[in-house]
């Protein structure tokens, strides 16, 4: 279970396409100039790229979001409600193996993730109060390479993901405004419209391990890149094909605890982390950073259970720019 | 023109700095791949005793069995295990035969040792000591490595990689038929 909340700033253009609709329309109130077009399908690309993103890469945190946010005044503000679903990770397979004559080890990596996101935007400017605005993305992403082994504790991960999205818009006027250019807005490509996309995403992985008794502390950085591109348009003016990155700083902490419940030692711990977010992603999500508090409590099942390392709770507190939630969920980990 | 600017944003700086240093000290590693044949440091002595693990042997065969005795002699991948107790907790005790083949979780106490030590037998080497997780990966003189997962208790402090390992097996604690031995067919 988990749940997310976030605030945007007042002066904001970046956080939804259809907030910048509401804006427009508050304002214009007559039909729509190419200009703001271009604008609005500009706005438009960097939310199906932060939203597939958001929605398909095993990175980022999955869980509810809720925005209260608009274009230029209180009077524009909406309503939005984001679900993001997701299953995937990451993990190491097997111990260490010398790569050829060099003093470095290595391992292949594996990293995997599918997931499906629901943004629902209720309009609440005086001219479009009533209508409605869903998007819909689908994703899925899948790839590796492999870390090396410098020394016992300090290690590289490079890798390159390929993610696949699908995102469909589809809009419900009921204000009169809405309806009487519905179709103008339906031919400008900024309602009603549906896109493919697909990203390559660059990665690495520096981690460093401290051994402190028989806790482990683990720091870690992971530089990322997303370089995103649309295709089957239902609309030639839909635009997407932007780049965008982030980068995660987190120390983990791993406490064996010495307490044994049916046979498995519990063990206690959690991280706290930063997320830097760049381009499109920051621009669409209008987030530029993010933090994170994670605690868990698990069971060692290692050496026990199949491949599974640890089995139990955890819950993670999260804040940042125009950003702030919770969640609480399995806390599950393999070690393949 | 596209890439120059992407190329110049303060985060591909920054992500081409970390791969440059990556690189800098990938160059200058020093990781060395476990080995069981190391020569332990220090003199002789027992590093550690008493050290109980539950060893799962997911196919072993049944190389003697004594009903009288409550007694079972297993083969584990080629490597004998002497007969030992059968605990109270298997159930289906009556169904083993010689020559079955089962899966068998045997209680054994581990003491682990720099050699010569008078009356210990050297089972097994040390490969990889994981104390967070208290997993002593050891290797057996056929070369096969095995992870194991030792009890709460154990003092895993001092343990190196090349210890020797003399392996105690105590009992039997679960038992679960594979599969029967084939019949002998009699001459006719």
């Amino acid at each position: 279970m988990s749940s997310f909340s976030a605030a945007a700033s007042p002066r904001s253009f970046g956080l939804a396409a259809l907030l910048l609709l509401g804006a427009l329309a508050a304002r214009a109130q007559a039909q729509i100039s190419t200009a703001q077009a271009t604008l609005l399908q500009n706005a438009i690309g960097a939310r199906v790229q932060a939203l597939t993103i958001l929605g398909g890469d095993f990175g980022l945190s999955d869980g509810s979001f809720r925005s209260s946010s608009g274009g230029v005044g209180p009077a524009e503000r909406n309503d939005v409600e984001t679900r993001v679903t997701k299953i995937g990770g990451d993990g190491d397979v097997g111990d260490p193996m010398p790569l050829d004559d060099h003093d470095i080890g290595w391992q292949p990596r594996f990293q995997g993730n599918m997931g499906y996101l629901d943004s629902s935007n209720h309009f609440q400017s005086p001219l479009l109060a009533g209508d409605t605005t869903e998007l819909k993305t689908f994703a899925i992403e899948f790839g590796g390479g492999a870390r090396f082994w410098t020394t016992d504790h300090l290690s590289f991960a490079p890798t390159v993901m390929g993610l696949y999205g699908r995102t469909d818009d589809s809009y419900t006027a009921q204000s009169t405004f809405g309806r009487q250019n519905l179709a103008e807005l339906r031919q400008l490509g900024l309602v009603d419209w549906s896109v493919d996309t697909w990203t390559v995403r660059p990665a690495l992985n520096v981690q460093y391990l401290i051994n402190l008794g028989r806790t482990i502390i683990t720091l870690s950085s992971d530089p990322t890149g997303f370089y995103t591109h649309g295709f089957s348009r239902s609309n030639v003016h839909l635009r997407v094909g932007h780049d965008s990155g982030l980068v995660t700083n987190k120390i983990d902490i791993d406490i064996p605890l010495g307490i044994e419940l049916y046979n498995h030692e519990l063990r206690g711990g959690g991280y706290v982390s930063r997320t830097d977010l760049f381009g499109d992603l920051k621009t669409g999500l209008d987030v530029q950073h993010l933090n994170e508090v994670h605690g868990r409590i698990v069971l060692d099942f290692l050496n026990q259970l199949w491949k599974l390392q640890w089995l139990g709770l955890g819950a993670s507190y999260l804040w940042g720019t125009n950003i702030s939630g919770w969640s609480v969920g399995a806390d599950v980990a393999f070690r393949f | 023109m596209r890439a120059q600017q992407y190329l110049s944003r303060p985060s591909y700086r920054r992500a081409r700095a970390l791969l440059t240093v990556s690189i800098a000290v990938s160059l200058s590693a020093c990781w060395v791949p476990p080995s069981a044949s190391v020569r332990p440091a220090g003199p002789p002595r027992v590093v550690s005793e008493g050290i109980e693990v539950d060893r799962v042997a997911h196919s072993a065969w049944v190389e003697s069995v004594d009903q009288t005795a409550r007694t079972v002699a297993l083969n584990v991948h080629g490597n004998p295990v002497p007969a030992c107790t059968v605990g109270r907790s298997v159930r289906n005790w009556g169904e083993i035969r010689k020559g079955d083949q089962v899966k068998a979780t045997v209680r054994e106490v581990l003491t682990v040792y720099v050699p010569p030590v008078p009356n210990r037998s050297q089972d097994a080497r040390v490969l990889v000591v994981d104390p967070s997780y208290r997993v002593l990966t050891v290797q057996y003189p056929n070369g096969v490595t095995e992870a194991l997962k030792v009890g709460l208790g154990a003092r895993l402090e001092g343990i190196e990689a090349g210890d020797s390992i003399a392996i105690h097996p105590v009992e039997v604690i679960k038992l679960r038929l594979r599969r029967h031995a084939m019949p002998v067919r009699q001459a006719w």
